[in-house]
């Protein structure tokens, strides 16, 4: 039997209604789409060929909510549309942005986050997925609370779960601010706060029928998006229209450029980051940690578990999540493509030594919004890049390699400007990932609406009771977003690892362990973010007695523990007062530089917090009494 | 409440962790990136093979796992059935 076919006992919506709901959102994409290019075509002002570009997403976004709210694909759905549902919801908008940015970053290490949440999916399908299906949860809140009574557990998993979905939201809420501000040039905040507006419409007007299958039909817009833009580059520069296969030309041509950069002295050394050369800015255990955190915290992510994977046959649960896997495949083999191309397009620029004055305008487009930065000022003008470049004293009459800063979160918006395509092209990159992201926003939202223990279902009191609660979270999360605190690849990954820390061993066991109890998930859930926080406060606040008392198991090695006890030596003999204090400074510099396990840091902390939570679990429900037999289904 | 016409023979029965597809995810998802530099001494498709591999290779190689391990427990639940 083929695995996109009708599978037993699944619901699937209408062939007619379906129909009509695809038919209805592709015309009205389609329409608001091409009369904003045809406007900005004819001459219109290019604010208000962007603003409409913005409208058209807010009311994509709109449009996919009603079908939502109507039900027009029905409450579950067949394979193929359950994959796109969750291919679209993992990359939430907010990872379509940041991925092809990790890696024109990081090069090869950004490689990491496609390989994760492709794992994740795959995960998901094997051990997650057909059990939670098979167990007639609605939720993963709602798995969590039938599996493990009490309030305990509760009161952690909501606890972990608003933590990690409002993290989510924050990524989201980042990337419609960045398109919000380039579409209407405003402010991040202004574009950010009518972001957060427009989520909330969007939760609103889907009303009780919050998780369904409809963000589905915004997949394809999300892949033409990406894969048109790349399509044409491939076909223009290297004559091949397949982006995953042509993008190699420009893999080599890249490395050739950049060692002519360094040769011509354009390029710091210490600067690059060469695509294909492995852990140059990360090391081996760093990346091992955030595929692995990608993986397990995608596995068990709450807004994942929704219409399309609960309450149906196993068989149908896992082919939904083979389906999203292969939409998820599909659209990430892209991203190294839009990486390179977009850093092969920035570095012709700089070994063609082009004059401050003759620099392309989305130089000054997006510096004016303070997403490109020349010799460490906005690049808002030639005449402002010159006195800031003139400042350093070191630069020339044209930029290098180093000068030249363009914020990651922003190459994927901006690499139809950047390799000088048609703008339209951008503005459909910015729709399909301002609707994605006002869509999606749905999926963290009902997470944490259902942790609470709001049914959305269950009446007007309810309902307006989650309305309440999605706002509180959309404010937060709006008001974290506008910090603009790390970049939007950090803020996801880590919404991830903390699911991945706090969720996995509990979500796991819950399914396949019978043996575990509401203990023993407590003590799971506990000592997997107490682990994650923890090591991560003593690695920062803690240094010194950190690597003091576990200098044996640092990455430092012995001219690490060598220089650090030279210090602590300046440290004890210093006089006190300021010279003991700057002692103490340098002191806790270097341990911070050394104070690790193994080279473990930062995300990639989840290869600790992960196997505790584990170990912590099955010991204590070990040590604990059994469940009662009617809490271990399935 | 699930539907009682959801409910397969596989429902309503132990099922196995697929533990050869999940060594093999492991083993693509955190093995080859590790030996990617040695990998790279070869070409395919004109790309570096560790380059290649971490890029697309494991991506689409994790998503014929899915597959086989989804066709086996089709198998398996039709040998059930009959």
């Amino acid at each position: 039997m083929p695995l996109d076919a009708p599978l037993d006992g699944e619901a699937v919506g209408t062939g007619a209604s379906s129909g009509v709901a695809v038919s209805g959102w592709f015309a009205l994409a389609a329409l608001g789409f091409t009369g904003v290019a045809l406007l900005a075509g004819l001459g219109a002002s290019m604010t208000w060929g962007d603003g409409g570009y913005w409208a058209v997403a807010i009311a994509v976004a709109g449009a996919v909510a009603l079908a939502a709210s109507l039900r027009w694909l029905g409450g579950g759905a067949a394979p193929v549309a359950g994959g796109m549902s969750v291919a679209t919801d993992t990359l939430a908008g907010a990872l379509v942005l940041a991925v092809p940015g990790a890696i024109f970053a990081l090069g090869y290490d950004g490689l990491a986050y496609a390989l994760g949440l492709c794992a994740g999916i795959l995960l998901m399908q094997l051990v997650a997925a057909p059990r939670f299906a098979q167990s007639g949860a609605g939720s993963l809140p709602e798995l969590i609370t039938q599996r493990f009574p009490g309030r305990v557990v509760g009161v952690l998993s909501l606890a972990i779960i608003t933590v990690s979905m409002t993290a989510l939201l924050v990524a989201g809420l980042t990337a419609a601010g960045i398109v919000g501000m380039r579409l209407l040039g405003v402010d991040f905040v202004t574009a950010t706060a009518a972001a957060a507006c427009a989520a909330l419409a969007c939760f609103v007007v889907r009303g009780g029928h919050a998780q369904s299958t409809s963000n589905g039909l915004l997949f394809p817009l999300l892949l033409a998006a990406l894969l048109v833009p790349l399509v044409i580059l491939s076909a223009q520069w290297y004559g091949l229209p397949v982006p995953e296969l042509a993008y190699s030309n420009s893999l080599w041509q890249l490395q050739g450029i950049e060692e002519n950069l360094l040769e011509q002295e354009l390029a710091d050394p210490a600067f690059m980051r060469p695509m294909m050369t492995a852990f140059v800015s990360m090391s081996p255990v760093s990346f091992a940690g955030i595929v692995l955190g990608l993986a397990t915290g995608i596995a068990v992510l709450p807004s994942l578990y929704s219409a399309p994977l609960a309450r149906t046959s196993a068989r149908n649960a896992r082919h939904v999540a083979l389906w999203g896997l292969g939409f998820t495949v599909l659209f990430l083999t892209l991203a190294p493509a839009a990486a390179t191309y977009a850093r092969q397009a920035i570095a012709t620029l700089i070994s063609d030594r082009i004059a401050f004055t003759q620099l392309p305008a989305w130089v000054f487009t997006y510096g004016k919004l303070g997403l490109v930065h020349a010799c460490g000022h906005a690049a808002t003008s030639a005449a402002a890049i010159a006195q800031a470049c003139a400042a350093l004293g070191d630069a020339g009459t044209s930029l290098r390699l180093q000068d030249l800063a363009v914020d990651p979160d922003v190459i994927a918006l901006a690499l139809p400007e950047i390799a000088g395509l048609n703008g339209m092209l951008m503005g459909l990159v910015a729709v399909a990932v301002l609707a994605t992201v006002l869509a999606t926003a749905n999926a963290p939202l009902g997470g944490i609406v259902k942790s609470l223990g709001i049914g959305v279902d269950s009446g007007r009191g309810e309902r307006l009771g989650s309305y309440a609660v999605a706002a509180v979270v959309l404010a937060a999360s709006a008001v974290l977003a506008s910090l603009r605190a790390a970049s939007i690849i950090d803020i996801a990954t880590w919404a991830a690892v903390i699911a991945a820390a706090g969720l996995f061993p509990v979500v796991i066991c819950a399914l396949w362990f019978r043996r575990a109890n509401s203990w023993g998930a407590a003590a799971g859930m506990i000592t997997g973010v107490g682990v994650l926080i923890g090591y991560l406060i003593a690695q920062r606040h803690f240094a010194v007695p950190l690597f003091e008392t576990t200098a044996a198991l640092s990455s430092g090695g012995a001219s690490g523990l060598e220089y650090f006890t030279e210090l602590q030596d300046a440290w004890a003999a210093a006089d006190p007062g300021p010279a003991k204090d700057a002692a103490w400074a340098a002191l806790d510099v270097h341990a911070q530089s050394v104070a690790d396990w193994w080279g473990i840091r930062g995300l990639a902390t989840v290869l600790l917090a992960l196997p505790a939570g584990f170990l912590a679990l099955v010991l204590v429900s070990l040590v604990t009494p059994a469940p009662r037999r009617m809490e271990t289904a399935p | 409440m699930r539907d009682q016409s959801q409910t397969s023979v596989e429902d309503a029965r132990p099922a196995r962790l697929p533990v050869v597809a999940l060594l093999l995810l492991a083993l693509l998802a955190l093995g080859v990136p590790l030996i990617s530099p040695a990998l790279n001494l070869v070409d395919v498709f004109a790309f570096p093979l560790g380059y290649f591999m971490v890029a697309q290779g494991s991506l689409i190689a994790l998503m014929l796992v899915g597959i086989a391990s989804a066709r086996w427990q089709d198998r398996r639940r039709r040998a059930t059935d009959t």
